[in-house]
């Protein structure tokens, strides 16, 4: 049962993560640090948050999920924010010794995702 | 331009990579919850740092078809790895665990990732150049 959900709720997520980072590229003008994944990866941050705020009042462990958390937290948020995009757009930042903007995208994408997070957790909580 | 059908069926093949991608993420975290540390996430997060660094290395010098290159990169890739879970890892780690192991974990990921990423680039990047000098020296 667990599988099922955990597919369904990160093949949902991917997805919506590929179309609403498209919709950020059509949207938004270049700019020196890469802005849909970012933008994403803040909003699923908050989004994951709430959601444990709500539901929850506490992060859960996997061992005691049920399976709002396996659809929902672990299948759908966690595939709608993404990793691998942020790591291959830093090292291109590192390859073109863009130092300013590396700097810059590192701490918005990691500290920003973390508060995001916090915020939506302590706002629901 | 792309026709409708065609960007239905890189959304198929988005919607199972990120599936089996989400899948894998999940039979890693089960076997690694009992641990005090986020090993699983850091693990998922720097080996799918190093797989689409490889990738994205690889298709600068060949093409493959988009829709197996979505499927893999933004299907697979970014559903294995997560931003949302090291949030929650970290606020977690802060509460429960030291300073110093939340710490590690925020830098080990984030250099990691990066310096990964930059090896799989370079890593792709030379398998694609190797099999196109054998091609071609094979058609001389």
């Amino acid at each position: 049962m667990n599988i099922i959900l955990v597919a369904l709720g990160g093949g949902a997520g991917s997805a919506a993560r590929y179309l609403l980072g498209l919709w950020i590229k059509n949207h938004t003008k270049e700019r020196a640090i890469p802005t849909a994944m970012l933008l994403v990866n803040l909003l699923g941050s908050l989004g994951l948050g709430l959601f444990f705020g709500l539901v929850y009042g506490a992060i859960p462990l996997i061992t005691e999920a049920d399976w709002p958390f396996m659809l929902v937290g672990l299948g759908f948020f966690g595939a709608f924010t993404t990793f691998s995009t942020f790591s291959v757009e830093a090292a291109v930042l590192l390859q073109k010794r863009k130092r300013g903007p590396l700097a810059a995208y590192l701490m918005l994408s990691i500290a920003g995702s973390i508060l995001m997070f916090l915020a939506g957790f302590t706002l629901s909580g | 331009m792309k026709s409708p059908d065609r960007h239905w069926i890189v959304i198929i093949f988005i919607f199972t990579g990120g599936a089996l991608g989400t899948l894998l993420r999940y039979t890693i975290n089960v076997q690694t919850s009992l641990l005090l540390f986020p090993w699983g996430t850091l693990l998922e997060n720097l080996a799918g740092s190093l797989l689409l660094g490889f990738l994205t290395g690889y298709i600068l010098k060949r093409t493959i078809q988009p829709h197996f290159k979505e499927g893999i990169g933004v299907g697979f890739c970014g559903g294995f790895t997560t931003m949302s879970t090291l949030a929650a890892d970290t606020v977690f780690l802060a509460e429960t665990g030291s300073a110093a192991s939340t710490m590690v974990y925020i830098f080990s990921s984030m250099f990691g990732g990066m310096f990964l990423a930059l090896a799989g680039m370079t890593l792709g990047s030379l398998a694609a150049g190797r099999g196109i000098k054998e091609k071609g020296e094979g058609q001389r």
